[in-house]
This record gives C-alpha cells, structure tokens and sequence, in this order.
C-alpha cells in the first residue's frame, strides 16, 4: 500500500533512521522450476521460459534454461493444443498464424501443461479483453517542483465497463522495455486496486500519466515510445503487487517477507520437485508515438 | 456447573459472617498530608489481630477486626509509618494523612511492613511503578516515560526502537489492556513509540498485570496497564513543569474548594517544528511543515460530603505530520471518564465509572484539484459499575458489570479529481460487549490466600452492516473468495459469542519473608488489531469479532516463588513460570491487504498460539542504591495452517533472552544518577535462500517455505542519567536532567532484510535498518513551585 511507503519516509526524515549494507548468512536452499509463460493475442512469437533457481546472493545472469521440456498450451474452449518448440537455453516458443488460425483468442479459456522429466506441471489461465488505447498525447511540462522540463507523454484509455479488469500498462522506448521493478504498471478497474470501487473511469493519473515517464529524464526528440496495456487476471495483478512488496519490504512497517505464490502446480502433489513462476494470457492494444 | 464456583464462594463465606458478632469495621481514606491527594495501595495493619488490607485505587480501605482495643499502623513507601491507638466498641471511619519521609534514607524500622507487600498479598505477575519510581529511570531524550519504564520490567519486551506498544509474556500488542482512569486507550504512542501519551507529571501510579488477573478486568488476553491519574493538590495551587530537548511540559493543580475539590491541568507539546522553522522558511513547498505532537490532560475531583466522591477526567492527545500542505497525517486519543466513589457502609464500596475513548488518523495527500484523503477511528461509550464488600475480616468480594458499545469506522476516503469525486469508503461497524463477574479475596488460617471469581462476557456484532460470506480456498494459506453477503437491520444481531473466564490465584505462606504463589486464568478478548507489519502503525484498523473473525481465547498458568532478604527485607525478589495457551490469533495470507478493503476478512487466516518462559526479579526499594535486575526466557510461538507448512513457528517479538538492569544512586543532596542497561535476543526474520526470475524480474524465495527461520541480531544498549538538584525552596525547586541515551553508539538494527541495489535495481542488497544508531545525549530543566 502506498501509504506505508509515505509512512517510513516520515519515520526516516524524522528519526534520521538509517541503512547499512549487511553481509547476511543464508540458508542453503534447493533449485526449483520457474515457469514463466506470459502469452498474448498478437501475431508475433510467443515465447514460454523455463528456468532454475538459483541461490539468493548468486548472480542473476547465471539463471540457468530448462531444455527437454514439453511444453503445450491447451484451448479449453476450442479443443485446440499448441506444441512450442524447444528453442535452447530454456527458451520455447510458437508462432501464431491467422491463415491456418492458429491464434489465441479473447475469451477463450487456456490450460498450460509442461512435462520435465517425470513431472508435469499444469496451470490455467482465460484471456480477458483489453482496453482499447484511445491516444498517445504528448505533454509539454515546464520546469517545477520535482519535475524537469521537456517532453512527457500521457494514455488516453478507459477502464471497460464491468468489475474486475485487470491490466498491465508495458511502455517501450525505442523497442526497450522499462522493465525494472519500479516500471510495473497495473490497474484494476482503472485505479490501483479494488478497494476504489471504482469502474468504467479513465485511467488515474498515476497509472495513465506518472508510471509513463521519468520526470528526471524527460524523453528526447526521435525517441519512438510505445505503450501496450496487456489484459491480465486479477491473480496475475496480485502476483505482481506480491512481487513489488517483496522487493520493496524496508522499514518499520516492512510486511513480513513470504514467498510469492504461483498459479503452476505439479499435476503430483507429493512430489518433491516443485515449481514457481505465473502463467497469464493476455489481449494487447498499443500505440506508439515519436517524440518531435 | 457453571454455578460451581459462586456456591462454592458462598459456602466459604457464610460460617464466617454469622460467627463473628463482637466485631468492628475500621475504614476509610489514606491521603498525603501536603497535597490531600488519595494514596493508592497504602498497607493498613492491626497490629494485634495481624489483620492487614491495602487501599484501594480510590485511597479506601476497610478492615474488620475484633471491638475493644485497636493498634493501626499505615505506611506507604516513602512515607513516614502512622501509629493509631484508640478502643473502640462500634464501626469507626477515619481520614489518615501520611507525610513524605523527612529523609530518602529510610533508616527507620517500617512498622507497616509495606516491604514485605511482594510476598504477603496474593497478587502475583503484577509490578507497580509510582510516578517517582518511573522518574529515576534513565529516560530516552531526558523524558521519563511510563510505557518505556514498564518496557524494563520482566516479562515485557518491545520489537525494537520506534515500535508502537509492547508485548507482555509472548502475547502481541492488541493483547494489552491500556487503562488510563478506566479508559482503555487504544494507541498508547506518540512519535511511534518513543514516548507515551502518558504525562509523567500527572501518572500518580501505574500497575502491569501480566498473570492471575483479576475478574475485574477483560477485553484483552495478555495484560493490563492501570493507570491511575492525580487528583490534584486539595489543599494549595502549585505547578511542574519541564523544558527539554524534544519537547515541554507544564502542569497546574490545586484547591477548587480546600480539602474538598481540586483540579489538575497538564500539557505537553514537542517543538521540532517550531526549532526547524527557520530552516524551512525559504523552502515553498515545506515551509508549512508540522511535526509535532501534544497532549492535554485534566482532572477535577469533588468530595461530596463523606459518602460520595466524584472525579471527572479528560485527555486529548494528537501526532500530526505535515509535509508542506500537500501531506497531511493526523492521529490522537481522546478519553473522558467520570467516576462515582460511593461508600453503602464500612463495608461496602462503590465506584461506577462512565467513559467514553476514542482512536482516530487522518491522512490526506494533494491539493484542492487531485487529493486523497482518508479517516478512520474507534470509539466506545461504557458504564462499569463495580463494588466491593469487605464482607468480614476474611473475605472481600468484588463484583460488578461492564457495558460497552463501540463503533468502528474502518475507513472513509474519498479521492478527488478531475474526473469527480470517488468514494471508497467502508461502512461503519457497530457491537456491544458486555461482562458481569464476582470475585472472592479469601484468607485461610494464617498461611493460604484464596483468590477465586468468574468473569461473563459477551460480544453482539450488530447491524446496521453486512455479514460477508466466503468460500474456503483450495489450499490453507491463499485467499478466500467472497461468496456472497447478507444486510442485516439496525441493531440485529449479526454474530454473537459469550465466554465464561474462571479466575483463579492461591498463595501459600511459607514463612515470614517467603512465600508460593500459583494463578490461572482465562481470558476473552473480542477486538483485535490488524497490523501485518514489523512494527505496528498508527493506520491499523481496529477490528470486531465477526461472524468470520472469532474472539481470542488464553489460558494462562503462572507458579512464582517469592522471597524478600536484606535489612529491613529491603530486597524483594522473585521467580515466576508461566505458560499460555493461546487461540483464534488472527493471521495474514501472504500479500494480504488490510487497509480499506472491503472484503478484508478474506485475507485473514486464524491459528493458535502458546507461550512460556521464566522470569527472575531482584528489586531494592531503599538505601542510596536503588533499582531492579530482570531476566526472562521465554518462547512465543504460533501455529497457523498455510503458513510455514503448518508447522510452529516463532512469532515476530518471540526474544529468548531479555535482561533489563536499572539502577539508581543518590550521591549527595545534590547529586543523583542513574544507569539502564538492556539486552534482548534478536527478532526473528524471514530470509530468502533462492532467486527465480519472472518476466525479467527477480523474485526472493524460500524454498522450504520457512516464516521467521532467521534472527537477526541481538540488541544491548546503556543509558544514563544524572541529576541536579537546583535552586530548593518553599516557592521553587528546580533540577536539570542530563541524559545520554545509548551510551557506546552501538547500532542495534531494528530488522534485517534485503533492497534492491540502488546501483543496481534488478538485484538485491542485504541491510540493516538501524533507527537509533548514535549516542544520544539530552538536557531538560524541571520546575516545581
């Protein structure tokens, strides 16, 4: 909640409370699977991870691939099942085709199984409708009080009507995702959570204007930005709020830190391999706009 | 059954009324003689008959004991011993004044034996502090503290510096009755824990009970904090006060009607702000910044002729920060209560108590065209007739009622923007809890105390509201889904739970200076705090038991040992184990979200609880060295299905070890010093043993699931103080106040945890947040006059 983030900067301006880097002594755990299967309504192709833990302190680089692992995604509405190849390096893919129809599709209700040696793994996931981006709008801003002075841009898209819509907001510059942890972009119903009671509005400033730009490092003439909004399910919204927490857990109100849940299970509950990772489809729009 | 116990007390009762027929009552009030003001816990003692009561919170006391000749002997610590001789035949009422000892040497042999208070009454888990007592204790920034001063005593610990409350024998902080003149307060912080909302200038006595606790008391599991105001001077105007680093102080009291009422006024309010000022003027958008908070107190007592008393009491106290005019948080307790003191007979005793508390915040972002604002607050009204019968010289029953009605306003926030105005309020809960009990205070021959009573309590969650309705989640642990809810009318019924709380304490005298003590008790509590935090907040949500939330429940044995030795048994000590048992404790599944959430208690997870320990204490009340060594082991452990695999766990303030040493040294006339030392076990933490990655984010896991399977490290700190008499006569004495607060810099962490690199976001860093890693020190200037 971003409240308690408002709290501890008040208890460390005024307590002068501080941070000292700190060698901490871990306990030795065992690698597990990681299932990382975001896939979506577009044309382009669709990539499925698999991956090993490592240890915490290890370097995030050494992330090892999972190879030799059968991977389909299941339509549970239209019977249909997709293999996705093993690309190496713990990489599997598929690549849609509107000729054949071979597409995912709004709606439909999708089971995702993937096979590693004697275990299988199956999670399910429906795919929402997204939100249609309305525009792209360019902002000129002049210099203010934590803000400099350039160019910004702001979303112009609505909330769709019915509670529970979930969605992730993906901003490009020059085909590069913002992709650190502080980038992700959610809304519920349009606001942060459901606790707005809120549906049908337009995006919130925070989501449709702030999380879109960095107010140190305003976006410069020729940068090409796109934004997507990915439909995701509110399981999917709550895993990254999950994730959020754990990596921003400091101070006197820090919640206790817990293991983000996965929505992949092992098909054999007593085996002793287990899995992490989420699995989500999603409808995408986008837009894009070069900064003049 | 249940009617045991009352028969079984009037069993025990009656022989002993009907035989005694040549008996007289001796009762009445023990007061300072140069104040007028009411001493709690005085020991009035009958020299012949050995018979022996204490005053009760209002300075009452009645003894029976046979007709003829009578020797009383009252005392009090630090007061000179008063001798009555007098023969009387019938029932006789007396006012007795005792005047502060000339010297702070007691030498004198104490006649009352007031030392000997420890092993001789029956209570046992329980420490009392007067206001002078918590004044020598090495206090944080200068400024005595009655929550931090009860934070030395056995069996309490805390989380940490700038934790919120305290824990008392594994028990968490809602678990803790704070009484302030039979008010409950329910956030008994300012600045997050460092100071109290307590003024020290006006806290005439405070008493923690942790075990044996009486049937008097219910609502909360762990302990109870009693504390009990001045009444002010009855006799003269005269004023305290204070200027210290971090804030001021200023109190007044005196006569309203000599010997008959009084009043007493304090304030307190800190004054960064106002310092920091200045500093701040040419900064625009932090020029009206606040930090700051206050309290006011005030009391009026009336003597009503020589039956009737009552005293009416009010505080009000807030913490507000303010970040320019775009931040805004405000929070503070408002408590009133009046009291009725009517005396039936030389027997029989009544206060009634009405009063009425409240908790509020306030917390606002923005400005006129996009702002966020948001309050939230409990308050209750409740009437709480109590009386108590000294039946006959061996017997004293205390019985009464509560009835108190809450309203819970979990959260009204609105947001407003350029779209609209967007309400995300949540409706206002009601209930009513009520409780009636009976208690026996029972002495046997010369060597067993019995202390039995029983306590009914009962809590309605009430309508107007909606009872919500969820389905049980695959597995324990994840969040339940709503299933649907059901509006109930105004005042019906939503959910209804009654406890019977059996109270149970016996004392075995083993000689003159030692003696054995064992209690049980069970108790009900119906509120709880929602806090899944490290330390709690000031924005947690005080919630009712629901039809989905169940009270909690404990169970608690205590066994002490008590022994006094030294000259004059000048030295009390003691040795207690306990174990509790613990139900319905209210847990979080992972990821939980508690603020402004409608369908919160989807969220919830509920386990047991138990906790057990030893604690050994060593006081010296007198002499030029003074003060107390406490240690306690202990475990605090829950057991909650979906976390740490079902499997118990310790909890978020389990410490093993806890050792408080606090001392106190006059030197000369002028001179006095004083000298705390704390260790504490460290917390325990959840540390990650693995990394996975997710959509090129980096994800810390713990692959055996584990909760708390770490400690981070431990924590000691050193304190002292001295202190100078200053200018000393009849219209004004004054002191200075020199502190150092941890004295050798030593940077206990309050948590361990890891951030991610600033360098480096996408990877992790292991800190240790510190929140007070310097030495502190302090000067404050106090006044009397």
């Amino acid at each position: 909640m971003r409240t308690f983030n408002f709290l501890a900067l008040v208890t460390v301006l005024f307590l002068t409370a501080c941070e000292r880097p700190y060698d901490i002594k871990l306990a030795e755990g065992m690698p597990q699977y990681t299932i990382d299967a975001f896939v979506s309504n577009s044309d382009s192709v669709q990539t499925i991870r698999i991956t090993q833990s490592i240890p915490f302190n290890a370097n995030p680089s050494t992330i090892p691939g999972v190879e030799g692992a059968q991977v389909a995604l299941i339509d549970s509405t239209s019977f249909r099942v997709y293999f996705f190849s093993d690309r190496g390096k713990g990489n599997y893919t598929f690549t849609p085709s509107r000729s054949t129809g071979d597409t995912f599709r709004v709606g439909h209700q999708y089971v995702l199984a993937v096979i590693i040696g004697s275990d299988t793994f199956i999670s399910g996931s429906t795919m929402n409708p997204t939100a249609p981006i309305d525009s792209l709008a360019l902002i000129k801003e002049e210099e203010r009080f934590g803000l400099k002075a350039g160019s910004y841009v702001e979303l112009g898209a609505t909330d769709l009507p019915g509670r529970g819509n979930c969605y992730w907001i993906k901003t490009f510059v020059n085909g590069a995702l913002r992709g650190k942890i502080n980038d992700l972009n959610l809304a519920y119903d349009g606001a942060f959570s459901p606790n707005a009671g809120s549906d049908g509005i337009p995006f919130i400033v925070p989501i449709r204007y702030i999380a879109l730009n960095d107010f140190q490092n305003p976006y410069v003439s020729g940068d090409v930005i796109r934004v997507e909004i990915h439909s995701i399910t509110p399981e999917t919204l709550y895993f990254f709020s999950e994730v959020q927490q754990q990596s921003q857990n400091a101070g006197l109100f820090a919640t206790i830190p817990s293991n983000v849940k996965s929505n992949v299970f092992n098909l054999n509950p007593k085996s002793s391999v287990k899995s992490n990772g989420f699995f989500c489809m999603s409808a995408v729009s986008s837009r894009s706009v070069v900064i003049p | 059954m249940r009617l045991l116990p009352l028969l079984l007390f009037f069993l025990f009762l009656l022989p002993e009324y009907s035989l005694n027929a040549q008996n007289i009552t001796i009762s009445g009030y023990v007061r300072e003689a140069s104040s007028g003001e009411e001493i709690i816990n005085a020991q009035v003692t009958e020299v012949r008959s050995q018979k022996s009561v204490s005053t009760n919170a209002y300075g009452f006391f009645s003894l029976t004991v046979s007709a003829g000749r009578v020797e009383l002997l009252v005392g009090f610590g630090g007061f000179d011993t008063k001798e009555f001789t007098f023969s009387s035949q019938k029932d006789t009422s007396i006012l007795v004044e005792l005047n502060k000892s000339s010297q702070q040497l007691e030498t004198v042999t104490i006649k009352g034996r007031g030392k000997l208070d420890n092993v001789r009454k029956i209570d046992m888990s329980t420490n009392r502090l007067s206001g002078q007592a918590i004044k020598k204790i090495p206090a944080f920034l200068g400024e005595v503290d009655v929550v931090r001063s009860i934070q030395l005593l056995p069996g309490v610990s805390t989380v940490g510096e700038g934790s919120s409350g305290f824990n008392v024998r594994g028990g968490s902080t809602d678990q803790n009755l704070i009484l302030l003149d039979e008010a409950p307060v329910f956030n008994s912080s300012h600045l997050f824990g460092f100071f109290s909302i307590f003024n020290p200038d006006v806290v005439k006595d405070v008493q923690l009970v942790k075990g044996g606790i009486g049937a008097n008391y219910g609502g909360r599991l762990s302990s109870v904090v009693d504390v009990r105001s001045k009444d002010g001077n009855k006799k003269e105007f005269e004023g305290s006060g204070g200027v210290g680093t971090i804030f001021s102080r200023f109190s007044v009291e005196g006569p309203l009607i000599k010997n008959k009422a009084s009043v007493i006024l304090a304030a307190r309010r800190s004054y960064i702000d106002v310092l920091a000022k200045p500093f701040l003027l040419g900064n625009e958008d932090l020029k009206d910044s606040r930090f700051n908070f206050y309290d006011l107190s005030g009391k009026m007592n009336f003597t009503l002729g020589k039956k009737d008393r009552l005293y009416i009491a009010g505080y009000k106290g807030n913490d507000v920060f303010g970040a320019g005019t775009q931040v805004k948080f405000i929070w503070g307790n408002t408590t009133l209560s009046t009291r009725w003191n009517h005396v039936y007979s030389d027997k029989l005793f009544m206060n009634l108590t009405y009063f009425y508390s409240k908790y509020d915040y306030n917390l606002g972002f923005g400005d006129r065209d996009n702002s966020f604002d948001w309050y939230s607050n409990i308050f209750n009204y409740s009437v709480k007739p109590e009386f108590t019968w000294y039946a006959n010289a061996k017997n004293t029953v205390t019985f009464g009622g509560q009835s108190t009605y809450y309203v819970f306003r979990p959260g009204r926030a609105t947001s407003q923007q350029a779209q609209g105005t967007f309400n995300f309020s949540l409706p206002d809960r009601y209930s009513w809890e009520n409780a009636l009990y009976v208690s026996n205070d029972q002495t046997l021959g010369k060597r067993w105390m019995l202390r039995y009573g029983i306590r009914w309590s009962s809590f309605d969650y009430l309508g107007s509201g909606k009872a919500y309705y969820y389905s049980e989640p695959l597995f324990a642990g994840f969040r339940k889904t709503f299933d649907s809810a059901v509006d109930f009318g105004r005042n019906k019924s939503m959910a209804f739970y009654q406890n019977w709380e059996p109270r149970m304490a016996v004392k075995y005298q083993i000689n003159r200076q030692s003696s054995l003590k064992v209690s049980y008790n069970r108790m009900a509590q119906y509120l709880h705090l929602l806090s899944n935090t490290a330390s709690s907040s000031p924005l947690d949500v005080w919630t009712p038991s629901t039809n989905n939330i169940k009270p909690q429940l404990a169970d608690q044995f205590a066994l002490g040992y008590f022994r006094n030795f030294g000259k004059n048994d000048a030295i009390e000590a003691s040795a207690e184990v306990y174990y509790k048992d613990l139900l319905n404790q209210v847990d979080y599944i992972d990821g939980a979200d508690l603020l402004l959430n409608e369908y919160l208690e989807g969220d919830l997870l509920y386990g047991s609880g138990r906790a057990y320990g030893a604690e050994f204490y060593v006081k010296k009340n007198s002499g030029k060295l003074n003060g107390w060594v406490s240690y306690t082991i202990s475990k605090s452990e829950r057991r909650v299905q979906g976390i740490n695999n079902d499997q118990w766990f310790p909890t978020r303030f389990d410490r093993l070890h806890n050792l408080y040493i606090v001392a106190s040294y006059s030197l000369n006339k002028k001179w006095d010093l004083g000298a705390s030392f704390v260790f504490s076990s460290g917390t325990p933490a959840t540390f990650p043993t693995n990394l996975y990655q997710v959509q090129g984010l980096n994800i810390p896991h713990n692959t055996f699931g584990a909760r708390n399977n770490a400690r981070n490290p431990a924590y000691n700190r050193l304190d002292f103080s001295a202190t100078m008499k200053g200018k000393q006569t009849e219209k004004w004495r004054s002191e200075w106040v020199f502190g150092v607060y941890n004295a050798y810099s030593r940077k206990n962490p309050y948590s361990v945890y890891f951030r991610t690199d600033p360098n480096d976001p996408n990877s992790y860093q292991g800190v240790k947040f510190i929140v007070v890693g310097a030495i502190i020190p302090a000067v404050s200037y106090n006044f009397n006059f």
